[in-house]
């Protein structure tokens, strides 16, 4: 069990991590279990449908967040910017991917924007056809209703 | 090949967190991937993300024909405006537009005002409402400029009391507000000398629910623009800002120092202003609007450095700046800058000024093109023009 302060979290595939509640309640998700319920703050807070890979990388992020936030002189904005940089840069697709689910089922605001920042940058240059395939999206138009938006706004293309 | 993990991310987050931080050329582009995505783009209730979308506007001409003490004696095909160039002010690419209008084959664009990535332009002796991102443009039949160069101070602004933006303009040679959804004009005295700036020449700069524009004070002899002018957009009524005068001649109340443009930083009101002794370009910010005392200087660039041997310094525009991270008071004088830099930029050029290395860059922009209106700043938007 966790001591006072801490907070104990367990991944869908049976992993546990102390972490100090301020890291912990970062998550909206976490912190409305705690605050409703007291028993959670004592026992084991199941964390649904995420892993122990994917949760230890949502700790690491939050950690560096949650110290930041509690002293400014510590961490600076620049420090964070460059933590959070290297943070996404050295996640492959499928960690991404998890992350993004994950830190929107959490409500972590600040990683689910970094994250989806990373794919708005990854995809803004990329053609409807290849987006379609990215996202794996049926074209849902007609060749003349397509032909009729790109006619409306050729300069976008 | 390994397949993409992207198919699964749900389309709420796509349309709901992806989307909002597109350009809104992709946007345009993206709207033809399927019906969902375009009715998302397309409905009033899509909220672009605003980080990162400030630009800024300016039109040139080729430097060979811009020997431009007697611009009037060139031929109307010299005159011509050749591109308008819109940059991002953070990866500083110029990208040229195509002007909305042409008019003639001989077109001169001035940019009269800015507010909520809308512009106010006047090309020729007409008046538009354009959104540059978007390129939706429409006249306002009820403002015009006579004499095709706009000479006096201009404004735009949203009005929330009668959702409809307001500009101040010209209209028959009057100084006029006007609504531009209704045909309503009123005419308005503008009691000061503004100066004839090269690069920002009429366009207010909106800070704190005030058009800004620096001017003349009359009664000085000799003076250049040495005081800065604001009209209340809720009042109608015009005075001058407070500035923070060199100590020795507080008593008088009379600073001879050129201010040479206005821009914004940190929502912040800044000026450059002629140095005390005249060899360089000091850039202040008023931290605190309307608080004398508040006034801040943020850097100081040496004529030397900006290569200036070529002649009078000219005028020079803080055009945007990186964050200052903004300390708890504003006496600090420590001020540090993320990895941005502050942009200024004189009648051709643009520079990036690095506070933290004290180090002056000069960007390049686009080869044999000169700078030969604007710089006036927005930010990329999908606000209507209707």
């Amino acid at each position: 069990m966790a001591s006072k302060g801490n907070l104990t979290l367990k991944s869908c595939n049976g992993k546990e991590f102390i972490v100090e509640e301020k890291v912990a309640v970062m998550s909206t998700t976490i912190k409305n279990m705690v605050d409703v319920d007291d028993s959670f703050a004592q026992g084991v807070i199941p964390i649904i449908g995420v892993d122990g890979k994917i949760l230890a990388k949502l700790i690491e992020y939050c950690k560096e967040h949650a110290e930041a936030d509690e002293d400014e002189e510590v961490k600076s904005e620049e420090y964070l910017k460059k933590f959070d940089e290297k943070f996404v840069d050295e996640l492959n697709l499928n960690d991404l991917y998890d992350l993004l689910k994950a830190s929107n089922y959490l409500e972590i605001t600040k990683l689910l924007n970094l994250l989806c920042q990373k794919v708005a940058s990854m995809i803004k240059g990329k053609k409807p056809e290849e987006i379609r395939r990215i996202f794996n999206i049926k074209n849902d138009f007609t060749p003349e209703e397509e032909e009729e938006i790109n006619r409306q706004n050729p300069w976008a293309f | 090949m390994v397949p993409s993990p992207f198919p699964r991310i749900p389309e709420e987050i796509i349309i709901a967190n992806i989307l909002p931080r597109l350009p809104v050329k992709t946007l345009f582009r993206f709207k033809c991937v399927c019906k969902s995505w375009q009715s998302s783009i397309s409905s009033d209730k899509f909220e672009l993300s605003t980080k990162g979308r400030e630009r800024a506007i300016f039109t040139t001409s080729h430097t060979d024909q811009i020997i431009c003490s007697r611009p009037y004696n060139l031929s109307k095909e010299k005159r011509r405006r050749k591109s308008i160039y819109s940059i991002d002010l953070h990866q500083l690419d110029p990208q040229e537009i195509p002007c909305p209008i042409k008019h003639n084959d001989y077109y001169v664009t001035y940019i009269l005002g800015s507010c909520n990535g809308l512009l106010l332009i006047s090309i020729y002796q007409n008046v538009y409402l354009w959104n540059p991102s978007t390129r939706c443009y429409r006249r306002i039949p009820h403002l015009n400029i006579i004499s095709g160069i706009p000479i006096r101070p201009s404004g735009l602004w949203y009005d929330k009391s009668s959702n409809d933006y307001k500009a101040l303009a010209e209209h028959n040679g009057d100084q006029v507000v006007a609504y531009l959804q209704r045909n309503k004009v009123t005419k308005i005295n503008f009691p000061y000398e503004i100066a004839a700036c090269k690069i920002t020449r009429s366009a207010g700069l909106l800070v704190n629910g005030c058009l800004h524009w620096i001017a003349k004070n009359t009664s000085a002899i000799g003076a250049g623009p040495n005081i800065i002018v604001r009209f209340d957009i809720s009042t109608y009524q015009f005075n001058e800002l407070p500035l923070l005068l060199d100590p020795a001649r507080e008593e008088n109340n009379d600073d001879n120092r050129f201010i040479l443009g206005l821009g914004v930083l940190d929502g912040c009101l800044c000026m450059c202003r002629d140095g005390k002794n005249w060899d360089r370009t000091e850039v202040l910010i008023m931290r605190e609007y309307g608080v004398k005392e508040s006034w801040t200087s943020l850097l100081h660039v040496l004529y030397w450095r900006r290569n200036m041997g070529r002649g009078p310094p000219g005028w020079l525009v803080p055009v945007l700046f990186g964050s200052t991270t903004r300390k708890s008071s504003y006496s600090t004088t420590t001020i540090t800058t993320e990895e941005e830099d502050i942009l200024v930029a004189d009648g051709s050029e643009i520079w990036a000024y690095n506070l933290r290395y004290d180090s002056l860059k000069k960007i390049e922009l686009i080869p044999y093109q000169n700078i030969q209106h604007g710089l006036v700043t927005y930010v990329e938007s999908l606000a209507s023009v209707l």
